[in-house]
């Protein structure tokens, strides 16, 4: 298990300036932006950045929870960093939790790094791998 | 290990949330649905909304672009629609354009419609009076999607 904490200066905004960052094999960026509320299930291979909201589960490659965003649901992804809310599991094979964030329920990670501040009510159990095709959302 | 005893309970989860902010915050930028993302439920926008992949129900907005790959089943209410894709519901706007590789099943509610030479349409058009066009605008915008949500918090924890 790598568990990190206050070093997290470098790997804060690793995900931050991901505008251009295809997901996987090239995959598209889809923004949710503040007006919008999406009620249901997202799937893709490529990434998500959250500054609205999403009730609902969200099973992709990399998922990013802004500075207001909210997320009421499972997050499944490779990479996940939360500056914003989230209320469910989070799932994902490298999580990032930065300070302002709030996470209220467990994060099942392989490597976990958690900025001072950050708020967390959950259990964190370490898995050696999380396979977002496999696991159940 | 971590400062358990300093963290607000769920139910007033983070300082942003204490004053009870509406649950959409207008935004400039459009919001993207890309190619490849495929969404089950529905969408609620004040702005606007760009889908470029495949949604599974209804959307809710200001402005909606339906872009050429892009795949909708169900209704849209918007104040301007922009199809270059495909849609199989009704759609309900004010403004509506078709492009030439749009493609509609169902019925078109409008009050101005283009449809370029090359677009498939299969349904209704049939024409909205000033009064539901009215109600069109004001239903499509941020006070329908304020009273639809709860701030985040009020809900339950979720279980781990």
């Amino acid at each position: 298990m790598i568990l990190s904490i206050g070093s997290a200066r470098s790997v804060r905004g690793a995900l931050d300036e991901e505008k251009s960052r295809p997901g996987r094999d090239g995959a598209g960026h889809t923004v949710i932006h503040a007006d919008l509320v999406v009620r249901g299930e997202l799937r893709t291979d490529g990434h998500v950045e959250i500054i609205g909201r999403v009730e609902g589960t969200i099973n992709s490659h990399s998922i990013l929870v802004r500075e207001g965003g909210e997320v009421e649901g499972t997050l499944l992804a490779e990479f996940v960093e939360v500056r914003g809310t989230v209320v469910g599991p989070v799932r994902a094979n490298n999580v990032t939790i930065g300070r302002d964030a709030v996470v209220v329920g467990s994060v099942f990670h392989n490597t976990l790094t958690i900025e001072p501040g950050a708020r967390l009510e959950g259990r964190r159990p370490w898995r050696p791998h999380i396979d977002r095709n496999a696991e159940p959302a | 290990m971590f400062s358990h005893g300093s963290k607000s309970s769920p139910e007033t989860p983070s300082p942003a949330r204490e004053t009870p902010a509406p649950a959409a915050r207008p935004s400039g930028e459009p919001s993207i649905i890309s190619a490849d993302l495929r969404v089950v439920g529905d969408l609620h926008c004040s702005g606007d909304l760009q889908v470029k992949g495949n949604v599974e129900g209804d959307i809710k907005s200001r402005s909606v672009t339906i872009g050429s790959g892009a795949h909708v089943q169900g209704s849209v209410i918007a104040e301007t629609v922009h199809i270059s894709g495909s849609i199989e519901g009704e759609i309900k706007a004010p403004a509506v354009s078709v492009a030439k590789s749009g493609r509609v099943v169902g019925d078109i509610i409008h009050q101005t419609l283009a449809v370029e030479a090359g677009a498939h349409l299969d349904g209704h058009c049939r024409r909205m009076d000033s009064k539901q066009a009215k109600a069109a605008e004001t239903g499509a915008g941020l006070s329908s999607v304020k009273a639809a949500t709860a701030p985040l918090g009020t809900e339950k924890k979720a279980a781990g």
